[in-house]
C-alpha cells in the first residue's frame, strides 16, 4: 500500500500583516484617510512540497514560527494557500485542542454527539460507539454532568476518545498528547499506535524530539516556512538536533 | 459514511418528493386565494358636485354613457338633492345596450337623502363600450307631499387634495339634449382577474420545471458530473446531523438553569404584549380592532427578527475557536443560529393561536398561509444575518451600530401603533420596510382571515429573496478571509 494520501504541492502561504489589523471602523477610516494601507507580507510557508503515503506517521518539526501549525491548517482546509495546493484523499479528522467544539453547559454525553458531529461522524456511528467512547475516556458517571464541572484532564480524555474512536483516514495532531495522567498518556500512546497500524495516516506536530522518534516513521523539518529536510525519522531528527543545539 | 446522496435512485426519489411538496403548496395557495383573487373589484372615480342637472319633472329622461371600465356592474350610487322639504316620486333606471334594455331597476324616491343606491349585484349586467344608463323620472301621485329630487352633475374629478377634468364629458343627455358634463354617481363592479387566469399555468410550468431538474440532476449524478443541486444535496447529507446538533445545543443551553425553561418562549411574547397593551391601549386601542392580536402579531414577528440578528451577528466571531481548527462550511454557523430562533418563533405561535381563540377572532382557511409568511420572514432574516455576521468579523463595531439600528427599526414598523399615524408623504418609504410587509401579511391572514392582495406576495417575495441572495453572495465572497480576523 503505497498510495499518496496527502500531497502538498508547492504551497505558499502569505499573511498580510496590516501594520495594525483593523477590526474597528475608526481605525479603518483613519487609515483610509491617511492613505497608509501599507501591507507587510509575511511568508508563513514558502514553496513547501511533500507527500505522505498511506499508513505513514509523519512528524512535523521545526522551531517556533517555522510554519508547522500553518501547514497543518492548510492541509485540513482551514487556510486557503496563496498559491499551490494541498490535496487530501479521504476524510481529515483534526484532534481538537482542549475544549474547542465543546459546550460547557451541556453534559459529557451531549458533547460526544456535538463534537462528533463537528468532526463529521454520523449519528448512527455515534450511537453505536457512545458507550465505547465513555468507557475509553474513563469518565464514569461524570459523563452526565455538565462539562463545566470537568477538570482539564477529563476534558482532554474526552476529546481524545472522541477523535480517535473512528478509524480516521487522515488524523491531524497538534501537540496534545501530553495531557492526562501517566496512565492515560501511555494509554493514548497505545491507541495512537493502534490507529497507525490500522492504516491511518497521521500528521503529528511536536516539540518533543523524543516523542517524534518514538512514533513517527518519516519527518519533515520546516524552517522559516521552507522545507529543510524530509525523510527518515532518525536522520532528520539528528540533523535538526545538531542544527538547534550546535548552532 | 454511506454516501447516499450520490445515488441516482435516491436523487430521483428526493426530487419527486420535493416536487410533490411544491405541487401541494401551490395547490393549497391556489385554493386559499382563488375566492378573493378570481375577481377584481372596481369603483369609479367620483365627479365633484358642481351644478344641479335640471329642474326635475314628470317624464324627465337622463342618459349617461357608462365607461366599461369593469366587466360586470354591481351598483350605481346617484347623487341627489331634495328640491322640496321632502323627496318623493320614483325613478326607473334602465341599463341600455344598442337600444335594448338589459337590466332595469325601479327605485322609490320617497324620503331619499342625498344618495340613491341602485343595486344590480344579484344578476350583474355585462358592460360594453356602448352601454348607457337611462333614468326616467315619475312624479309623485297628485296630492301627496314632496317633490322629485334633482340630480347633480359636474365636470371635475376629485383626486384626493386636488381636482382634475373628468373624461367622457360628451355622453350625458338630458331629454335628448347633449350636455358637456357628467352625472355625479359612483359605479362599482368587478372584472375577472388576470392573476387567477395565469396562476394555474404558471404553477404547472413550475412543477414541470422541478421534474425536469430532478431528472437532470439524477443523470448528472449517474455520469458523475458536478451540478449545483448535487452539491447542495451533498452538503445536506453531510451536514444535516451537525446542523441538528448545533441547533439542539443552542436550544438546550438557552433555558438551562431557568425555572420555567422552554415555557419562557411561550410567556415572553405574552408578557411583552401585556406591557404594551397597558401602556398604549388608551392611545391606540380605539383605532385598532382587536388590539391584543394586533400587538402580539407584531411582537412575535419582530422579536424573531431582532433575536436572530442579535445572536446571529456574533455567530462567526463566537465560533472563532472552532473555525480556526476544523474545516466545515461556515454557512452552518449563521444558519444554525437562525434555525434555533425559528424554533422559538414556532413555539410563540401557540400563544397567538390561543389569543385568537380567546378573542373569538374568526379563523379561516387563510391561516394555512402561516408557513408561507414564516418562510418569507425566515429568508429575509437569514439574509440579514449573513450580511451582518460577515461585517462583524471585519468591523467589531457592527454589533454596537446594530443595536441602534434595530431600535430605529422597531419604531419604523407598526408593532404597537396604527399605520395610519404615518404621514402620507412618507408612506412609500414606510412600505419599503420588509418587516412592515411581513407583519402586514401575518395580520391579514391571522386577524382579518383573508389572503393579502397579490401585490403583497410580490413585495414579500422580493423582500425575502433579495436580501437572502445578497447575504449569500457577501458571505461566500468573504468566508475564506474570516480565519485571519478571528
Amino acid at each position: 500500500m503505497s498510495d499518496i494520501m496527502v500531497s502538498v504541492d508547492h504551497v505558499t502561504m502569505d499573511f498580510k500583516l496590516d501594520e495594525n489589523r483593523t477590526t474597528n471602523l475608526k481605525e479603518w477610516a483613519l487609515n483610509a484617510l491617511h492613505g497608509k494601507r501599507k501591507v507587510r507580507v509575511f511568508h508563513a510557508l514558502n514553496d513547501v512540497s511533500f507527500e505522505v503515503e498511506r499508513g505513514t506517521v509523519m512528524g512535523v518539526i521545526g522551531q517556533n514560527g517555522a510554519g508547522k501549525s500553518t501547514i497543518l491548517k492548510v492541509i485540513s482546509g482551514i487556510y486557503k494557500p496563496t498559491s499551490g495546493k494541498a490535496v487530501v484523499r479521504g476524510r481529515v479528522v483534526p484532534m481538537l485542542e482542549l475544549g474547542s467544539g465543546f459546550d460547557a453547559e451541556l453534559s459529557g454525553r451531549e458533547n460526544i454527539y456535538l463534537n462528533g458531529a463537528i468532526l463529521g461522524y454520523s449519528r448512527e456511528f455515534l450511537t453505536e460507539k457512545e458507550e465505547e467512547i465513555i468507557a475509553y475516556s474513563e469518565l464514569g458517571d461524570f459523563i452526565n454532568m455538565p462539562l463545566k464541572t470537568y477538570s482539564s484532564g477529563m476534558l482532554a480524555r474526552l476529546a481524545f476518545s472522541i477523535s480517535t474512536m473512528v478509524q480516521p483516514e487522515v488524523l491531524i495532531v497538534d501537540e496534545i498528547l501530553a495531557v492526562g495522567d501517566e496512565n492515560f498518556q501511555s494509554k493514548s500512546r497505545a491507541r495512537m499506535m493502534e490507529l497507525m497500524h490500522g492504516g491511518a495516516t497521521v500528521l503529528f506536530v511536536s516539540h518533543q524530539l523524543q516523542q517524534i522518534r518514538e512514533m513517527c516513521n518519516r519527518v519533515v523539518w520546516l524552517n522559516h516556512g521552507q522545507v529543510v529536510e524530509c525523510g527518515e525519522t532518525n536522520a532528520v531528527c539528528d540533523a535538526y538536533h545538531k542544527a538547534v543545539m550546535g548552532g | 459514511m454511506k454516501e447516499t446522496w450520490k445515488d441516482p435512485a435516491y436523487i430521483r426519489k428526493r426530487g419527486l418528493q420535493l416536487t410533490a411538496i411544491l405541487a401541494a403548496v401551490l395547490l393549497l395557495i391556489g385554493w386559499i386565494v382563488s375566492d378573493s383573487w378570481s375577481t377584481r373589484g372596481y369603483m369609479s372615480e367620483s365627479i365633484a358636485r358642481s351644478a344641479l342637472l335640471a329642474m326635475p319633472h314628470d317624464g324627465l329622461v337622463v342618459e349617461q354613457g357608462l365607461n366599461a371600465e369593469c366587466e360586470q356592474l354591481d351598483a350605481i350610487v346617484l347623487a341627489l338633492t331634495p328640491t322640496a322639504s321632502e323627496s318623493a316620486g320614483s325613478v326607473t333606471a334602465d341599463i341600455v345596450q344598442k337600444g335594448q334594455v338589459i337590466a332595469s331597476r325601479e327605485a322609490d324616491l320617497t324620503g331619499a337623502g342625498d344618495e340613491l343606491p341602485l343595486i344590480f349585484a344579484e344578476q350583474p349586467p355585462t358592460l360594453t363600450a356602448d352601454t348607457v344608463l337611462r333614468l326616467t323620472f315619475h312624479e309623485p301621485e297628485a296630492g301627496s307631499p314632496g317633490a322629485l329630487p334633482a340630480l347633480w352633475s359636474g365636470d371635475m374629478v376629485d383626486v384626493g387634495k386636488f381636482t382634475m377634468e373628468a373624461q367622457g364629458l360628451d355622453s350625458l343627455t338630458v331629454d335628448g339634449e347633449a350636455r358637456h358634463a357628467r352625472l355625479c354617481m359612483t359605479v362599482s363592479g368587478h372584472s375577472a382577474s388576470a392573476i387567477m387566469r395565469w396562476y394555474w399555468p404558471v404553477c404547472g410550468a413550475l412543477v414541470l420545471l422541478a421534474l425536469a431538474l430532478t431528472l437532470r440532476t439524477a443523470s448528472a449524478a449517474k455520469r458523475q458530473r458536478r451540478s449545483l443541486i448535487l452539491t447542495l444535496l451533498e452538503m445536506q447529507g453531510r451536514y444535516s446531523f451537525l446542523l441538528h446538533q448545533l441547533v439542539s445545543r443552542d436550544f438546550n443551553t438557552k433555558y438551562r438553569q431557568s425555572l420555567l425553561g422552554v415555557l419562557w418562549s411561550f410567556l415572553n411574547p405574552l408578557l411583552t404584549m401585556s406591557v404594551q397593551y397597558v401602556i398604549f391601549s388608551t392611545i391606540f386601542k380605539s383605532s385598532i380592532p382587536n388590539f391584543p392580536g394586533y400587538l402580539l402579531t407584531g411582537i412575535i414577528f419582530f422579536n424573531f427578527f431582532s433575536e436572530s440578528v442579535n445572536l446571529g451577528i456574533d455567530s462567526i466571531v463566537a465560533n472563532g475557536s472552532l473555525i480556526t481548527k476544523v474545516y466545515m462550511p461556515k454557512y452552518i454557523y449563521p444558519i444554525s443560529r437562525t434555525v434555533s430562533s425559528l424554533i422559538n418563533l414556532v413555539i410563540s405561535l401557540v400563544p397567538l393561536l390561543l389569543l385568537l381563540l380567546f378573542t373569538r377572532t374568526p379563523i379561516t382557511k387563510a391561516i394555512l398561509l402561516l408557513p408561507l409568511a414564516i418562510g418569507f420572514l425566515f429568508c429575509f432574516v437569514l439574509g440579514m444575518v449573513f450580511i451582518l455576521c460577515t461585517l462583524n468579523v471585519f468591523f467589531r463595531d457592527t454589533r454596537f451600530l446594530w443595536s441602534v439600528v434595530v431600535l430605529l427599526w422597531t419604531y419604523a414598523t407598526p408593532i404597537f401603533y396604527p399605520e395610519t399615524i404615518v404621514p402620507a408623504s412618507l408612506t412609500t418609504l414606510y412600505h419599503m420596510n420588509p418587516m412592515y410587509q411581513f407583519i402586514y401579511f401575518l395580520r391579514c391572514i391571522a386577524l382579518d382571515g383573508v389572503t393579502p392582495p397579490p401585490i403583497t406576495y410580490l413585495y414579500c417575495a422580493l423582500c425575502s429573496l433579495v436580501p437572502l441572495l445578497i447575504g449569500l453572495l457577501v458571505f461566500r465572497k468573504n468566508q475564506d478571509k474570516f480565519v485571519y480576523h478571528l
